[in-house]
């Protein structure tokens, strides 16, 4: 039956203008230079945010193109792809923050958009009139919240505060009082983005029960997280964006794999160019990643690291203006979340222009068999290039040592640390 | 069910009645909270209603009564100036809150859909409790000058009826641009505090020369202003400029609204 169908989503596009970032020049030079430029251009360039003249007009920006996709009654949609990829635009366009530039969309039923937890708490208003200021300005009714505000109260677990002003609460309380409105709202489509990533463990796991539950009652959820772990848990079907178009659209686990493939060139050679790579800042940069290296200890390329053993990252760069101080950074991600980063530090020296390599060995190794992915970061005193989430790589478990202190299948994060139990380990305590 | 479309609206219609109504009691509880937020960690806490018109009916007092004697008159300049300052002081404060709400409100914008249309029009309900208050404060002022309300005084309802319109219809029309410009935010406050001088708040409308006066009568502030001074001290009213005046609201509303809804679908991507 056709009436089984709860979005429809046909040729979505949104165009965003993009302006070209000026260069930096810190205090009062800057502060003049704002005077100096003309008003007309500043009126044409803050205009130009709503005036577009041709198609494919420079400084313009797509940040979705031509996305059409169905979900039926009841689905649980995750959206993947990477920073800039379209997730949120995605999302703003069908919770109706802001409309499509082409195309259209279709929505049968109520919408309850949590793009952010909480939006819309006054800091001077208690609990309890933030809950009705909240809960009605995500469509329900007085009567509505009336009839579940000891619900919403019992869930946000903030009872003993609910008649103090939110500003007194800390940031975690808030969230979870923003999340029990959430989730008691009675919309037949429920649009989420990264909830998951707030609140103690605990907390979290309440917030999958709570979607998981929307979805078997009927109701339709369409997910955007990073957390690829939860988002298998929780959808059957995903929907990969890369840049800006519809990428993939199937069974979870499949879209998943897509999206974590890694290039063939860095499966042979443990090398990856980075010239293309997307970059978030498009201004010209006098300092430029071009490749991306990954070896063993004994310097042999390779795509993935033995957990437990040191490897080495070797970072290319071109330098194309003289810089007199530099820093470097290289970072281990996890699904969007910084584990760590090695810099070397805010150095003062000579960098004349040219072909620059920087090595770092990471040494003891501490990541626990998954996926990661390595980002990097270089910058001048001018300028800086920020590559995210550009170099995939696994950890995998080591079979030439002795398994393991770990049961298999189990959840034991993401790092190991070197320890030692104490003592003759386990001891009886007497009664 | 509802079923939402999300392509181009059509601005001409601009009040999509259904909708509001679904979300009536948000914007009751935007009203009923912005007022108490507004009174929050203050030590004089409500008191700030009256003690800012009492300040202006002071200056005023003293500055065009005392010492540039402006003419007002068989009435003393207090009982002038006081019973145009209530309305001005709700007018005022509301052509302010409304044209700068949206850009207040662009983080919830942000994030949440709910009908923006709302958003400058709730400020001007918000100051109505507090216009209320300073009515009756002055309503007692003008009595222990001799001037007992009488039955004039009901037309204060369609005149703060019409107020609200216009500063409603003010705040649609200019409120999305003072969101994508914000110098429309300085050159708005500071207009407003000109802006009392274009109506007869502090000199009689006679001061102005009767060849002008038709002009400067097509701007409601003024008429209503004129308008409700006569309705509190028991005069007739102007009924011919106050139905041109009630006709330019209605218009600045509706032309208000559609400019609002023309820019309201794209409005976040000038924040």
């Amino acid at each position: 039956m056709s009436s089984d169908i709860v979005i429809r989503a046909e040729n979505l596009g949104k165009r965003y203008r993009l302006f070209s970032k000026e260069e930096y020049v810190p205090g009062l030079r800057k502060a003049l230079g704002r005077v100096a430029r003309s008003p007309i251009d500043l009126y044409r360039q803050i205009r130009s945010l709503t005036h577009f003249e041709g198609q494919e007009e420079k400084g313009v920006f797509w940040a979705l193109r031509d996305v059409g996709f169905e979900v039926r009654r009841g689905e649980v949609v995750g959206i993947i792809g990477n920073n800039g990829a379209g997730k949120s635009t995605l999302l703003k366009i069908l919770s109706r923050i802001t409309a499509p530039t082409t195309g259209r969309a279709e929505i049968f039923g109520r919408v309850s958009s949590l793009l952010e937890v909480g939006t819309g708490f006054h800091p001077d208003l208690t609990g309890r009139e933030n809950i009705y200021m909240n809960g009605t300005l995500h469509g329900m009714s007085k009567r509505e919240i009336d009839r579940k505000l000891d619900a919403i109260v019992d869930f946000s677990g903030v009872e003993k505060f609910i008649d103090m002003p939110i500003k007194r609460y800390s940031s975690g309380m808030g969230v979870r009082l923003g999340f029990a409105v959430a989730a008691h709202l009675d919309a037949e489509v429920l649009i989420v983005d990264e909830v998951m990533a707030v609140g103690d463990l605990a907390f979290q796991k309440k917030c999958l029960q709570t979607l998981s539950m929307a979805s078997e009652t009927g109701r339709t959820v369409l997910l955007v997280s990073h957390n690829i772990r939860a988002l298998t848990g929780l959808a059957k079907r995903s929907i990969l964006l890369e840049g800006g178009g519809l990428a993939m659209d199937g069974e979870t686990p499949a879209v998943v794999a897509r999206y974590l493939q890694q290039d063939e060139t860095q499966l042979e050679t443990g090398t990856i160019d980075v010239r293309g790579a997307t970059r978030r800042k498009s201004f010209r940069r006098s300092i430029e990643f071009l490749e991306i290296r990954l070896a063993d200890d004994a310097n042999k390329p390779t795509h993935d690291v033995y957990e437990g053993e040191p490897f080495r990252v070797t970072l290319t760069f071109e330098v194309k203006k003289a810089a007199s101080i530099f820093e470097i950074v290289l970072y281990v991600e996890n699904f969007g979340s910084h584990l760590f980063a090695v810099s070397t530090g805010l150095r003062s020296g000579n960098l004349e222009p040219g072909l620059y390599q920087a090595s770092v060995r990471i040494a003891p190794n501490y990541l626990n068999p998954g996926s990661y992915a390595f980002s990097c970061m270089a910058r001048t005193a001018r300028t800086e290039d920020a590559l995210y989430d550009v170099f995939p790589f696994e950890v995998v478990s080591n079979p030439a040592k002795e398994a393991s202190n770990r049961a298999i299948g189990e959840d034991y994060g993401l790092l190991t640390f070197p320890h030692a139990w104490e003592g003759d380990f386990l001891q009886h305590l007497p009664d | 069910m509802e079923r939402i479309l999300i392509e181009a609206i059509n601005p001409w219609k601009p009040f999509a009645f259904r909708e509001l109504f679904r979300y009536r009691d948000m914007f009751y509880f935007r009203v009923l909270n912005s007022y108490r937020a507004e009174h929050r960690q203050m030590v004089l806490s409500y008191l700030w209603i009256v003690i800012d018109p009492a300040l202006k009916i002071l200056f005023f007092s003293m500055v065009f009564g005392s010492i540039a004697k402006v003419q007002t008159g068989a009435l003393p300049y207090v009982v002038f100036n006081a019973s145009a300052v209530v309305l001005w002081q709700y007018l005022g404060a509301c052509l302010n809150a409304s044209v700068t709400s949206l850009s207040n409100d662009t983080v919830l914008v942000q994030k949440v859909y709910f009908p923006r249309i709302f958003v400058p029009v709730i400020p001007c309900i918000v100051q109505l409790p507090n216009f209320a208050v300073n009515l009756l404060l002055v309503l007692v002022l003008l009595a222990c000058r001799g001037y007992p309300p009488t039955l004039e005084l009901f037309w204060v309802i369609p005149l703060a009826v019409l107020s609200v319109l216009w500063a409603a219809g003010i705040g649609l029309l200019l409120s999305t641009y003072v969101v994508q410009f914000r110098d429309l935010r300085k050159i708005w406050v500071t207009a407003m505090q000109f802006m009392i001088y274009l109506a007869p708040v502090a000199y009689p409308l006679q001061a102005i020369p009767a060849a002008w006066r038709p002009l400067y009568l097509l701007n409601p502030s003024a008429t209503l202003i004129e308008a409700f001074r006569c309705a509190l001290l028991g005069r007739p009213l102007p009924l011919a400029s106050l139905g041109l005046s009630a006709a330019v609201c209605l218009g600045m509303l509706y032309l208000g609204a559609v400019a609002f809804r023309r820019r309201e679908p794209t409005i976040v991507d000038t924040i």
